[in-house]
Formats: structure tokens, C-alpha cells, sequence
């Protein structure tokens, strides 16, 4: 998909969702609905200009990254952040420390680690030095977890 | 003024000068860390100090306060992400270096400009604080709104991925700011049912996804390299000290944001990161090299670290003169003066003048001293640019996480940190730069707030209520003559060559 | 199957036993959380790190604060209110910012009052009336005058809405007759210096937000909102003496989930009586500008059910 059809993608969804916004904000309280309403017109209109360019606009050559940037490497930001995601779930659930090893050890595979005792040694010192710093040194406590705490 | 004998021998006692020492070390460690802010360093070092007499105890206070201000800039050059919400400005200029391999002199001049804005703000503070804190009290609600449209000018500098996008940018900053409680009438704005949102999007958690979080997901794309792309040269040395040549290049943006910095840091409510952005605009604006900002210029970095370290000496000014702190750190620092049994005002210069003066002028030394602490410990903590992205990546999500639960302690900050990271990426996907965004967030509230207040107290006549003041009129001017420059430069630049393309894309942020 | 059950059964029943009976032995046991809903550095926080460090000495154990931020307060106040009742996760009540979250209807909160076991009041801050030092209006009663005179050109800052400052506005408007252009600041740091800046007439705010100031001869208070006279402005009438029963203050006590057993209250209780009655506290509080006003849990609680009621008919939640 070229550049130009996921900018005009983009500026149709901000202006529907814009538009769904302003119709909550209409519900607002006289004087506290000014500010939202004002910035959503500005959005519609900045996201209309947006979807206009598109057609005026020289096309550019893709990046050199995102010519790289094929199969496995486009999936592998959403596979992390998708980590990411469990891992705010996995301290909630198990506390800091439990998390954390899970989570540096799931990454392993979707980070695609050669040197694995670096891996090990950087991740292992992080975990330690948060945990040490927050609750030892600071006095703010990680969670411990729901399920164990 | 009390005998300077009486303050020196009261500066270099025991306590005194470890109560620096320590305070510099735990600045520097805390403002490092993303999420742990120079407001939070100072608020937990605070109960250690009840304990304590009034001059180390402040001491320790201000020279933490100094030291992560100053400290937000290594990771913000080293790795993308801001330590502080502060050293945000610096991460344009500052992380492309690291990547040409340049850290070293990345941070050289952040720090030699830390320690100069700082000290110049000191200096501010001992001379000129009672007649400079009147500053704070002329600023009503027109002359907010004037300075948030102001600072909301800058944006159209900012946008690297084109204006319209830019602005596109910073204007969703402004309607993610108006998420949560409406002050004045207690409505709950856009949280959709969500009552834990009813205190807004945090901004620091916001920062922390749009630059360290979304930097992660960027570099699972390249996974096998470093965030330093060349390999350094064995015989480059390492520099505390920026070359003469370097200094002569920022010398201008030194003086120009070190008043600006002060400045700011008066303003009550105004923090360091409106006073970095606020400079980083004046510098592209002055320089004769506007193409340079964003590709790794060094009045960039300056710019930001001046301003914000110099933030920190102007926001004492009325802390001391008026009990009105110039910036959140500065309103904790207010409350371990109070616990002190010291009192604000204009009398405290007289009445504890030994006190005061030492803390001024220990705050000016460790403003000094911070400078060769953070060289040395930097020159091992930039190992970190070599290692694999592989390595790097899962200590930024770790910090990001810890750190944005650790200011609120709710999984809320988590979530809005991550959602912005998600945000972050994706704009960056489609060309659309996240720093007007952030700066959307930061002047939201005070365009709002200064427009509704203005509209009340004006009864019926905004417009005369609008311009009536001088200061109103100056600011209305400076943001035509901001906006009318950017359409300059912005003409300029697109004739004259293109920006050096080798690094671009490095960056994510692609042109 | 059924005997391995009982086992079971009677183990649980032993563990638990075993559990409370050591709480009500010796609590505290481990490190107590105290949560407090502001962010680290404010007036709530100062004051909570002041007495956990007090608490300390007492009794030997940590005592962690805990700044749980956001919701407008009630993000702290629900995981307070959802902890376990057993003496390790106390915190701070903050009064009257805790019932515009679940009295006004629009929230739909289920959580409320009876969420909490009130353990102890700890600080009472009246409302004050503030001018500028230069104003000609010297007196509450020549002010009121003024702006009967011309209703709607005076100006007051306060903090925003549902605050304690802003209850105590709209009674006033109220019980006197008066209109006000309310300004809402999300800090008192703001509304003071607009004050000072001459950019708004009145200022609404609290006694420790302003005695220096009173002092220092930048603003005149005019009236504080307390039955008796403050022990920081002795000078300044209350608001009583001159007419006006408006009673406002900023409040906050400790308070613990709901159900928290009388054997843990008691320990508990006599810590927190020995630590506010310290020299050393009772010193850095007059620092502050903090009355302590120490009120036992029984007559906490009556006193928050009163401040609700007054809530409920001035706001019509």
C-alpha cells in the first residue's frame, strides 16, 4: 500500500472519529464545550488539508528502511508491543519480578537475540537495579502481584 | 547580605558538602531514569531531610533538583527517551548525534550549557530575586492564554513531516489536554464512562510513550544494530569540556536561553519543558544554520539544556521572595523550606540571610560540580549505544513501564503510557512528528484556562480585557513574528539543499 | 474424600484463626501501606510523609506512602476501599474532595462513604477570604456592602469545582445574597499570585495556604470560616462573629477499609493519638500553618455524614 492511501486512510478516520466527538461534546456544560469543539473543527479541517494533499503532493521514493523493513521486521514492533501490553498485565497479576524475567524471556525469540548471555546479563542487571533502586532505595513499592500478594 | 565568612564556613562543613554530593548523585540517578521526575526526586528525598537542619536539608533539595534536570539529558541523547519530560526538546538533536557516533560531544555541550544555565540562574536568584519575582504576579489570564498561543506557534517549526501533519500534531495535544474533570464545572470531558480518567491523560506517561516507547517498537525493525551506527574511532578521546570552536557556536544561544530559562522558570506553573521548547524556537529562529535543527545541531541540544536548567534557579525566585514556586519541583522545595521553619517573603533575605545565601550559592556550586560528575559517569553509561538494538529494547519498555507506574502507582499511567507509545509509532509510520503533539498536552490547559478566565473576568468585553496589558501586546507580537518567520525559514529551507539524508532515517522521523 | 475435606476445612479454619489472632496480637506485623490520592510533594502528601515517619518511631515498622494518583482522587480511594481490612493499607480521607466523586450523579460510583472505616481525623484547615493588602475594602462586612452594590463586577479565585473553597462561595453567595465571577485554578499557588497580581479581587483558599502571607502584610484575610478563631490568625474574626454561620474547611484524617476489626482500630488509634500529640510533630505542623484537630473515629465518621448532608442540599446532588 503506497504512502499516499494510508494518509488519506488516516485523515478520514480522524475526521469520523472527530466528527463522533463532537456530537459527545455537544452534551458539554456551556463554557467547558468551547475549548474541545474549537480544536475539534481545527482537527476536521487540518485532517481534511491532510486528505487533500495527497493528491497534489510529489509521490516520494519509500525509505531505505522501509524497503528493509519486510515481513518478519514490519510484524515484530506489534509482536513487542503486544509483549509490552502482557507484561503491564503480568505485574498486575505476579508483581514486578516474576514479569519481568517473563517478559525479557519471551521477548528472547521475538527480538531475535544472538548473543544470549549479554541478553541474559543486560536484562538480569535492569530487573535487579529497578527492583533494588524502587523498593530498597526510593521506597516505592513495585507491585507484588494480585495473585501472590 | 550577611558576612561572607559566616556563609562560607557554612558552605563548607561537613554535612554541607556531602549534603551536595549525595543530593547530585541521587539527581543524577533519578533524572536519568524516565518517569522519575525532578518534582518526584525532590518529594521522596524529602522525608530524609525533616530530620536534618534547614542548610543541608536544602542543600540536598536543590542540588537533586539541579541534577536531574541536568541528568534527563543523557538518556534523552543516549537513547531517545527524556528522563525528564524537561529534556524532551533535547532528544531532536541530541539522539541524532549518538547515532553518528558523536555522543561524546552531544553531551559535552549539554552539560558545559546545564552548568551554565544553571549557575546563570544562581547567580539570577543571589542578585536580582526580589525585583524579578514581581514578574510572577503580572501574569493574569490574558497574558496565559497570550503566552500558550505563543508557545503553540512554534509547532509549525517543529513539524518535520510537513506542516499540515504538524499541526495536526500538536492541535490532538491540545484535545487529549481537555480529557478528564472540567474545573469549572466538574464534567467529566470525554472519559466515556472511564471515572480512573477523570484527572486527565497524564503528561509525563504521554512523553514517556511518544518518545521512549515508540523509539522501542522503531528499533524491533533493526534489531541486529546499534543505536550508534559507526564504529567510534579508537583514538577519538573523551572530552569533558566542549572545544573552544564548539563554544563559540552556542555562545549566543547560552546567553539567549538562559534569560529565557529564567524567565519561564518565574512564571508560576510554567515548568522546564515549556522553557526548553520556548528556547529551541528562539535558537532555530536566530541561527545561522536553521537546517541543522533536528539533524544533530548543537544549539539545539543547548537551546533545551540551557533553558531548562536556568528554569530551575528562576522558579526559586518567587519560591523565596513570594512563597509562590515558579514550577512543581519548586512547590515541593516551598514545603521543605516551610518544614524548616523558614518563611517566604521579602524579609527572608534579611532574616535568615545566612541561610539563604548559602543555599544560593551551594545551589550555584553544585550546579558546577554536577557538570564533572555527570561527564565521568556518562563516559561508561554511553557503552550503551554500542550493544545490540536486541539488548537495548527490552530495557527502555522495562523503565518505561516502572517508570510511568511509579508516578501515579496505578496501571492507568501504564496504559496511557503504552497507548501513546502504540500513538507514537504509528505517527511515526505515516511522517507525522510527535514533539508538537507534546507540546499540545503541555499548553492545552493554560490556552484553555487563561481563554475561559479572561471570558469571565472581562464581563461581557473581552476584547479591551484581551489587550489592555503591555506584556499582552509584546506576546502578540512575537507570535506574528514567530509564525511569520516559520513561513520564512520554511521557504528558505525547501530552496536551499536538503537536509544531510544519510541519518535520516535513522531517526524515524523521515522527511 | 469427605474426611480429606474436613481436613481441609479445619486447616482453613485454624489458618485463619491463627491469622487474625496474630493481627490483633501484635499489628503491626509488616510494613503498613498508607495511600495518599494527591501526587508526591503536595499539602496531603507532606503532611502523610510527616506522620508515617512518626508512625515509624512508634511502632517500629515501615510505614510506605503510597501516592496513588488520578480520577480526581478516587483512583486512590477505590483501591483503598478494596484492600484487605487488615490494618496494612491505611490512608488519607480527604474532605470535602471525596464526595463530589460519588454524590455527584453524573459518576456513577458505587463506592461511598460506608467504604471506609474512619480511623481519626488528623487536620482541619478552614476557609478563608482573602484581599489584596492595599484593597480598599478592610472589613467582611464593607466588602459584602461593595458588592451588593454592584453584583457581578467582583471577582474571586478559587479552587475548582466541588472544592472546599468553592462550597464555601456558593454558601456565601447564598446565605448572603452576593454574585460572584468565579475563576477556578487547579492550584491555590495560581489563585494566590493572581491575587496578588491584582488580576482578581478575592481570593477563597485555606488558612495554611495564606497565614504567611496575612503576616508578611500582602493580602488581608478577612474572615476565616471556623467556629472559633484561627490559632494562626488570631488577629481575623470568623465569619460567624460577623454574621455569616458559614462553616468550610479542607479536612483529612485516616481513614482504612470498610470492616477493619475493632482489635486492629484500637493499636492503631493509640499510635496515631501519640504521634500527633508529639512535640515534634506538633511543632512542624505549626510550621505549616496545620491546626491538628484530633477526632476519634465514632465522631469522624458523624462529623463526614453531617459535611455530606450540607454537601447534598447546597450542590442538590
Amino acid at each position: 500500500m503506497s504512502s499516499r492511501w494510508i494518509d488519506r486512510g488516516v485523515a478520514i478516520f480522524i475526521i469520523g472519529v472527530s466528527i463522533g466527538l463532537y456530537v459527545l461534546a455537544q452534551d458539554f456544560p456551556l463554557g467547558s464545550d468551547l475549548f474541545p469543539k474549537f480544536t475539534l473543527i481545527t482537527i476536521i479541517g487540518l485532517a481534511a488539508l491532510m486528505f487533500g494533499q495527497t493528491f497534489f503532493a510529489k509521490t516520494r521514493a519509500l525509505q531505505s528502511t522501509e524497503k528493509e523493513a519486510q515481513g518478519w521486521n514490519t510484524r515484530r514492533p506489534y509482536l513487542v508491543f503486544g509483549i509490552s501490553l502482557l507484561y503491564a498485565a503480568l505485574m498486575y497479576l505476579i508483581g514486578y519480578l516474576a514479569a519481568s524475567v517473563v517478559t525479557a524471556l519471551l521477548l528472547m525469540p521475538a527480538l531475535g537475540v544472538k548473543k544470549k548471555v549479554l541478553y541474559g546479563l543486560v536484562t538480569g542487571g535492569v530487573i535487579l537495579f529497578i527492583y533494588l533502586l524502587f523498593n530498597r532505595f526510593l521506597m516505592v513499592q513495585l507491585p507484588i502481584g494480585r495473585l501472590l500478594g | 547580605m550577611p558576612d561572607i565568612l559566616t556563609v562560607l564556613s557554612n558552605l563548607f562543613s561537613l554535612t554541607s558538602v556531602l549534603a551536595i554530593l549525595g543530593g547530585i548523585c541521587g539527581g543524577l540517578v533519578i533524572g536519568f531514569l524516565p518517569g522519575l521526575t525532578s518534582n518526584m526526586a525532590v518529594a521522596l528525598l524529602l522525608p530524609i531531610t525533616f530530620t536534618m537542619s534547614p542548610i543541608p536539608a536544602l542543600l540536598m533539595l536543590t542540588s537533586v533538583y539541579a541534577s536531574a534536570i541536568y541528568a534527563g539529558s543523557f538518556s534523552a541523547i543516549l537513547l531517545h527517551t527524556p528522563g525528564t519530560s524537561a529534556s524532551a526538546a533535547t532528544v531532536l538533536d541530541g539522539f541524532p548525534l549518538t547515532q553518528r557516533g558523536e555522543s561524546n560531544k552531544a553531551l559535552r555541550i549539554a552539560t558545559f550549557s546545564s552548568m551554565f544555565g544553571g549557575a546563570f540562574s544562581a547567580i539570577a536568584l543571589l542578585l536580582l530575586a526580589p525585583p524579578l519575582s514581581r514578574i510572577s504576579l503580572m501574569f493574569g489570564p490574558a497574558e496565559y492564554f497570550f503566552i500558550a498561543i505563543f508557545g503553540l506557534s512554534i509547532i509549525g517549526s517543529l513539524s518535520s513531516g510537513g506542516v499540515v501533519k504538524g499541526l495536526l500534531s500538536g492541535i490532538l495535544g491540545l484535545l487529549f489536554s481537555s480529557v478528564g474533570l472540567d474545573i469549572d464545572s466538574g464534567f467529566p470531558r470525554f472519559c466515556f464512562g472511564y471515572n480512573d480518567l477523570h484527572a486527565g491523560l497524564e503528561f509525563v506517561p504521554a512523553v514517556i510513550g511518544l518518545f521512549s516507547m515508540a523509539q522501542a517498537l522503531v528499533m524491533t525493525e533493526e534489531v541486529q544494530k546499534s543505536i550508534q551506527r559507526v564504529e567510534t574511532p579508537k583514538s577519538s578521546e573523551w572530552r569533558v569540556f566542549p572545544r573552544l570552536s564548539e563554544i563559540r557556536q552556542i555562545k549566543t544561544t547560552l546567553m539567549r536561553s538562559s534569560f529565557l530559562g529564567v524567565l519561564v522558570g518565574i512564571l508560576p506553573g510554567a515548568g522546564g519543558d515549556i522553557s526548553s521548547w520556548v528556547s529551541y524556537n528562539e535558537a532555530k529562529r536566530f541561527s545561522k544554520h536553521p537546517e541543522q535543527f533536528g539533524h544533530g545541531s548543537l544549539e539545539g541540544i543547548s537551546a533545551s539544556e540551557t533553558a531548562n536548567n536556568a528554569n530551575t534557579g528562576g522558579a526559586m525566585i518567587p519560591m523565596f521572595t513570594l512563597g509562590i514556586p515558579g514550577s512543581p519541583t519548586a512547590a515541593v522545595l516551598l514545603g521543605a523550606l516551610v518544614i524548616q521553619g523558614l518563611v517566604p517573603g521579602h524579609e527572608m533575605f534579611d532574616r535568615h540571610g545566612s541561610i539563604v545565601y548559602t543555599v544560593i550559592i551551594g545551589f550555584f556550586l553544585a550546579n558546577i560540580v554536577m557538570g564533572f560528575m555527570g561527564m565521568y559517569s556518562t563516559r561508561y553509561l554511553s557503552h550503551i549505544t554500542t550493544l545490540p538494538n536486541y539488548a537495548v529494547i527490552p530495557v527502555i519498555v522495562f523503565f518505561s513501564v516502572v517508570g510511568s507506574f511509579s508516578l501515579g502507582h496505578s496501571m492507568l499511567n501504564v496504559m496511557i503510557m503504552l497507548s501513546f507509545g502504540f500513538l507514537g509509532f504509528l505517527m511515526r509510520k505515516i511522517n507525522m512528528s510527535p514533539a508538537p503533539m507534546i507540546l499540545g498536552l503541555i499548553l492545552g490547559p493554560f490556552a484553555e484556562k487563561g481563554f475561559r478566565q479572561a471570558l469571565i473576568l472581562s464581563r461581557g468585553d473581552l476584547i479591551t480585557y484581551l489587550l489592555k496589558s503591555p506584556i499582552s501586546l509584546i506576546l502578540i507580537a512575537l507570535t506574528i513574528l514567530s509564525v511569520a518567520t516559520t513561513v520564512y525559514l520554511g521557504s528558505r529551507l525547501t530552496k536551499s539543499a536538503a537536509p544531510p539524508e544519510e541519518y535520516e532515517s535513522l531517526t524515524g522521523e523521515k522527511h | 474424600m469427605r474426611r480429606s475435606l474436613g481436613v481441609i476445612l479445619s486447616f482453613a479454619v485454624l489458618v485463619g484463626m491463627f491469622c487474625v489472632g496474630s493481627a490483633a496480637a501484635a499489628w503491626p506485623e509488616k510494613h503498613v501501606k498508607l495511600i495518599v490520592v494527591y501526587g508526591a510533594g503536595g499539602g496531603t502528601d507532606i503532611t502523610a510523609r510527616l506522620l508515617a515517619q512518626g508512625l515509624e518511631k512508634v511502632t517500629g515498622k515501615q510505614f510506605v506512602v503510597e501516592n496513588i494518583t488520578g480520577g480526581a482522587g478516587w483512583v486512590g480511594w477505590s483501591a483503598l476501599a478494596k484492600a484487605k481490612p487488615d490494618g496494612y493499607t491505611i490512608g488519607y480521607l480527604n474532605i470535602p474532595h471525596l464526595y463530589a466523586g460519588y454524590l455527584d450523579p453524573k459518576m456513577k460510583r458505587t463506592e461511598n462513604l460506608e467504604s471506609f472505616t474512619p480511623i481519626m481525623n488528623h487536620v482541619d484547615d478552614p476557609c478563608i477570604w482573602a484581599v489584596k493588602y492595599d484593597s480598599p475594602h478592610k472589613s467582611l462586612k464593607e466588602l459584602v456592602e461593595a458588592i451588593k452594590k454592584e453584583p457581578g463586577k467582583f471577582s474571586i479565585a478559587n479552587h475548582g469545582y466541588g472544592g472546599d473553597d468553592n462550597l464555601a462561595v456558593l454558601d456565601m453567595e447564598r446565605m448572603a445574597g452576593l454574585k460572584f465571577n468565579v475563576v477556578h485554578n487547579n492550584s491555590t499557588t495560581i489563585s494566590r499570585a493572581q491575587l496578588l497580581g491584582g488580576h482578581v479581587d478575592l481570593l477563597g483558599a485555606n488558612v495554611s495556604e495564606v497565614f504567611q502571607n496575612h503576616q508578611n502584610k500582602e493580602l488581608r484575610v478577612l474572615g476565616v470560616m471556623s467556629s472559633k478563631r484561627s490559632p494562626f490568625l488570631p488577629d481575623v474574626p470568623t465569619f460567624k462573629e460577623l454574621g455569616w454561620d458559614a462553616q468550610w474547611a479542607s479536612t483529612r484524617g485516616v481513614g482504612a477499609p470498610a470492616g477493619l476489626p475493632q482489635e486492629i482500630v484500637k493499636p492503631l488509634t493509640e499510635a496515631l493519638v501519640k504521634v500527633i500529640n508529639s512535640p515534634e510533630h506538633q511543632e512542624k505542623a505549626k510550621q505549616l500553618g496545620l491546626a491538628l484537630d484530633v477526632i476519634p473515629s465514632a465522631e469522624y465518621m458523624e462529623l463526614m455524614k453531617k459535611t455530606e448532608q450540607r454537601i447534598k442540599t447546597l450542590m442538590g446532588w
